[in-house]
């Protein structure tokens, strides 16, 4: 029995051998397939997770002032977010998170009960919140010990919550020049102002690392792919002084105070250069909480909004008259308040003591009375093509090339088209539209000799290592009127503000020449809004030898609409304080005659 | 007659003794390269790199003495304390309700200090010895299922019911199949070993139609991309290791994928090989298995007695389908069973108990050598 059933176990072991040699085989096959025949397939799977591309984040480029003086800088901050599905005591993560944060706990509960599978807790904070955060919270965990269990307290990171470190851009001056610089947006690209125009510049070419991680998430070094060294974006060094841009912000929101404007702007220009050194517009913003921020108040106006410069523009009738050989001491014409000419009527606002008209008036009279009459004789003299030649060598109608992006250009119907009526009113500002700066550039250009430069607010823009790569004025200066012209006309304007419209703008110690202007704001249909005004003041200091153009543009101001005004001291008050700072030498020996009292000058002429 | 020949009791064989100390050194080898980078990390380790090494090696070198030990037992006391053993294992089984200790969501250890115990190893053990004992009573017993049958099929029965229960699904299978293994070397009949098969066939059907979730487990093994997440993660990252591995590897200690597997130094041991070795390294290893299977069954034939040839039988098909089934599994051939690689996974009794089985068969060998001399 027991040979048959050994016999039996002998065949039947031999048969179990085969089997399982067969699958051996099996085995064996399965791994040539997986290893070798296949493993393509599986590599791309072990590719798709563990192949990371690792950006290398470029640092943003350094926006700062003439002095470098830092404007818009990029920090390191940390944004907090959850992910949902990860997330296991949300009471507890908000309780911690609040208190880290500073927040309020249950603001933070609702948000991680949000549906959504990731989700922002905070964005771009104090990188130090960020480590705390990482850091992990004391928690107590049920721990078994022996055949109890026990409360032990341990350093636990909250599940399901991380961290990210990313760049936050900064404004240190807060809301100086904050129209010029401009923000970024969440993703750290220029969204306006500057920071959009020279993004390219400043974004510099963020590198990537591709790499293989394991399963930790760290890099195996043998398995770096490639490796694409960021580079760092450019500084841009601005023409602004932000001592300047300080004070023309303060000078604007003091004078808001009184008048409360809708919106206002000044324009202070290195007579010398057109290079800007402060774009001041009110109401400011702050372009670290930008988008907390009504839009409206991230127009530059100054650069980008039309107006009708009114009485200041015959600055540049009398000086295309003085250049075209016209005697500046020659009377122009009577002026008797009302003149009818071809097509309507022209009339000029009058005060004390000329309630009849300002008489017979030379160029000197038209400036300092602001004569609407006489501005429009001397440009019916020059004729339609001429006047427009000259407001376009003023740099009036071509959109201006300063470099802050959004700039417009002057409006103004072409000379073919002007009837005599139009000619008159371009002669003394209306139905021509120009950007504050626009106008800034035409004065300088008087301050100037009678050279036009054509503005900048980009100095130079300087690659990570501080190496200047690009200066960025490349327009040449050309002379619009002659430099003895120009001079005569400086003495024009010097009139006005020592004895005429312009008073309130006189500065201490030194000399000014300007013009005043009130002008009726035009309506998108034709006609004019009643009652509602653009008071507006330029000018330019020392007069004898100008240093500083300073425009300033007051829109719907309450109480008062005249230049004279409310923007004539708000000229006073930049020029006066700029001019010391910058230690212009005084030029006006002491004069006091005249020391106007600001507000007491209503009766003044436009 | 069995008594007789196990009297005096021979050479035990060398080849075998050589072949598992092999296998035990790279198994104490690929346990390090595969824990290195996480103990060195970890301070429950007291960041040694080869903390779980040293466990291992000390574990083998008590296996290796108690192997010696069994291969001197009497293989006559063996089928003696059979029964007993199976009952013992049961209570144990059982027992593991009351004094057990949860790991992963499975209760399969009991706890002395920093040992672990796992009494299906020993319930394993248990069967083999019991089973051959049962079916070396004669050719008769093989061709009438009757109420002889009665008793060893519901100690079988309860013990794999246990182990599923745990659950450990591998371990159940890998009991269904060294049992099925012995029963057909036993000189089961055809149409018996037909029946049984088709019968587990229609088991496993009705089991995945009552329960839908055993489905999963399939649809995880279809496609295991698709789950890589969770149930699929274990297999996706063993099949990317076995790629990254190739023909020969991408050298010793170099593997990545490692990293990614939590059961790298159990279950998945085999892929930190498939990815060090390569193809070459793991077909090595498969064919260090089929020799042992070779020499096991070939001690088994040309042993003393059928009881000592089933007992061969048993212990090398239990070892031997183990290494063949965990490796299906690594290299997802077959869906995801828990099994371990014998003598290379980490593991205090799951080693010793298969050096132990080893120092059985070895006995089996001295009563060999002494027939052949």
């Amino acid at each position: 029995m027991a040979t048959g059933h050994r016999g039996l176990v002998r065949k039947r072991t031999f048969v179990l051998f085969i089997l399982l040699v067969a699958v051996y085989l099996a085995v064996a096959g399965r791994l040539l397939y997986v290893q070798v025949i296949n493993n393509e397939h599986y590599l791309m799977w072990g590719a798709s997770i563990s192949q990371r591309q690792i950006p290398l984040p470029a640092v943003r480029g350094t926006i700062y002032d003439r002095d470098k003086r830092v404007l818009a800088v990029s920090i390191e901050s940390a944004s907090i977010f959850a992910r949902r599905k990860e997330l296991k005591d949300i009471k507890f993560a908000s309780k911690k998170l609040a208190e880290t944060l500073g927040e309020d706990a249950k603001t933070i509960e609702t948000k991680l009960q949000s549906e959504r599978d990731e989700i922002w807790i905070a964005k771009r904070v104090d990188p130090r919140i960020g480590r705390r955060i990482n850091q992990g919270y004391k928690t107590t965990v049920r721990k078994k010990v022996g055949k109890g269990y026990r409360d032990v307290e341990k350093q636990l990171k909250l599940p399901g919550i991380g961290v990210v470190y990313e760049a936050k851009r900064v404004y240190p001056a807060g809301a100086a020049a904050s129209q010029v610089l401009g923000f970024v947006n969440s993703d750290n690209v220029g969204a306006e102002g500057l920071e959009r125009v020279e993004n390219k510049e400043l974004c510099g070419r963020d590198g990537s690392l591709e790499a293989d991680v394991d399963a930790r998430r760290r890099v195996v070094p043998e398995a770096l792919r490639t490796l694409k060294q960021p580079v760092n974006g450019k500084d841009v060094v601005l023409t602004i002084d932000l001592t300047i841009q300080q004070i023309a912000d303060e000078a604007l929101r003091k004078m808001a105070e009184t008048y409360t404007p809708e919106s206002a702007c000044a324009v202070v220009l290195d007579s010398r250069t057109s290079e800007v050194l402060a774009v001041a517009n009110y109401p400011a913003f702050d372009p670290n909480a930008a988008s907390r921020n009504n839009p409206a108040l991230w127009r530059n106006r100054a650069v980008a909004d039309l107006y009708e410069p009114g009485s200041t523009l015959k600055m540049v009738t009398v000086a295309a008259a003085v250049n075209e050989g016209i005697s500046p001491r020659s009377i122009v014409t009577h002026c008797a308040r009302i003149e009818s000419i071809t097509g309507g009527r022209i009339r000029c606002s009058v005060h004390p003591p000329y309630m009849s008209g300002h008489g017979p008036v030379d160029m000197y009279k038209i400036i300092q009375h602001s004569c609407n009459i006489g501005s429009a004789h001397l440009a019916f003299r020059l004729g339609s093509k001429k006047l427009y030649e000259y407001e376009k060598a003023f740099g009036l109608i071509d959109r201006t090339r300063a470099g802050f992006g959004c700039e417009a250009a002057g409006y103004m119907i072409p000379p073919e088209k002007w009837r005599p009526m139009k000619l008159a009113n371009i002669g003394f500002g209306q139905g021509i539209a120009v950007t504050p700066l626009q106008m800034a550039a035409a004065y300088a250009t008087i301050a100037n000799g009678g050279v036009y430069n054509e503005p900048q607010i980009v100095k130079e823009i300087r690659d990570s290592k501080g190496e200047m790569v690009k200066r960025a004025s490349d327009v040449k200066p050309r002379q619009v009127i002659s430099r003895e012209a120009a001079n005569e006309v400086t003495k024009m304007l010097m009139l006005c503000a020592e004895e005429g419209t312009g008073k309130p703008a006189q500065i201490k110690d030194r000399t000014v020449a300007g013009k005043t202007g009130s002008a009726q704001i035009a309506k998108p249909k034709g006609g004019y809004e009643p009652g509602e005004f653009i008071a507006s003041f330029i000018g330019f200091a020392p007069a004898t030898k100008p240093r500083l153009v300073i425009a300033v543009v007051v829109t719907r101001p309450r109480g008062s609409h005249w230049g004279a005004t409310v923007a004539a001291p708000v000229f006073k008050e930049i020029g006066e304080q700029s001019l010391w700072y910058l230690r212009v030498p005084p030029d006006a020996p002491e004069k006091p005659k005249s020391v106007p009292k600001p507000g007491g000058t209503a009766k003044e002429l436009v | 007659m069995r008594k007789k020949s196990d009297a005096k009791p021979g050479q035990i064989d060398l080849w075998l003794v050589l072949l598992v100390m092999v296998l035990v050194m790279v198994g104490i080898w690929l346990v390090y390269d595969s824990s290195f980078a996480t103990t060195v990390e970890s301070a429950q380790a007291n960041n040694d790199a080869a903390y779980f090494a040293k466990r291992q090696g000390v574990f083998a070198l008590i296996g290796l003495v108690l192997m010696y030990v069994a291969s001197w037992l009497r293989l006559s006391w063996l089928s003696k304390i059979a029964a007993p053993l199976l009952l013992v294992s049961i209570v144990l089984l059982i027992g593991l309700y009351g004094f057990g200790t949860k790991v992963n969501g499975a209760l399969r250890w009991y706890k002395f200090g920093p040992l672990t115990v796992q009494p299906s190893e020993l319930a394993k053990l248990a069967i083999v010895i019991y089973l051959a004992d049962f079916f070396s009573q004669g050719k008769k017993i093989l061709r009438n299922l009757d109420s002889r049958w009665a008793m060893p099929l519901m100690l079988v029965a309860a013990v794999i019911c246990l182990i599923a229960a745990q659950p450990d699904l591998g371990t159940a299978l890998a009991i269904v199949a060294t049992c099925l293994a012995m029963w057909i070397a036993a000189g089961a009949r055809k149409r018996h070993i037909a029946l049984v098969v088709a019968g587990m066939g229609g088991l496993l059907l009705l089991l995945i139609t009552v329960a839908p979730y055993r489905l999963d487990r399939v649809k995880v093994w279809l496609d295991p991309w698709h789950y890589r997440y969770d149930d699929g993660y274990q297999v996706v990252h063993s099949l990317i290791a076995l790629a990254r591995g190739n023909i020969l590897g991408c050298g010793l200690c170099e593997g990545l994928e490692k990293l990614y597997l939590p059961a790298t130094s159990t279950d998945f041991i085999f892929s930190t090989l498939g990815e060090e070795t390569g193809l070459l390294g793991g077909l090595a290893l498969l064919t260090l298995f089929v020799l042992f299977i070779f020499k096991g069954l070939d001690v088994g034939c040309k042993s003393a007695s059928v009881y000592a040839d089933l007992l061969a039988v048993g212990i090398t098909s239990m070892i031997g389908l183990q290494a063949l089934i965990n490796v299906a599994v690594v290299s997802s051939f077959i869906p995801a069973t828990g099994v371990t690689l014998p003598f290379m996974s980490y593991g205090g009794s799951s080693l010793v108990v298969t050096l132990v089985s080893v120092g059985i068969l070895l006995a089996v060998s001295r009563t060999a050598s002494r027939a052949s001399r």
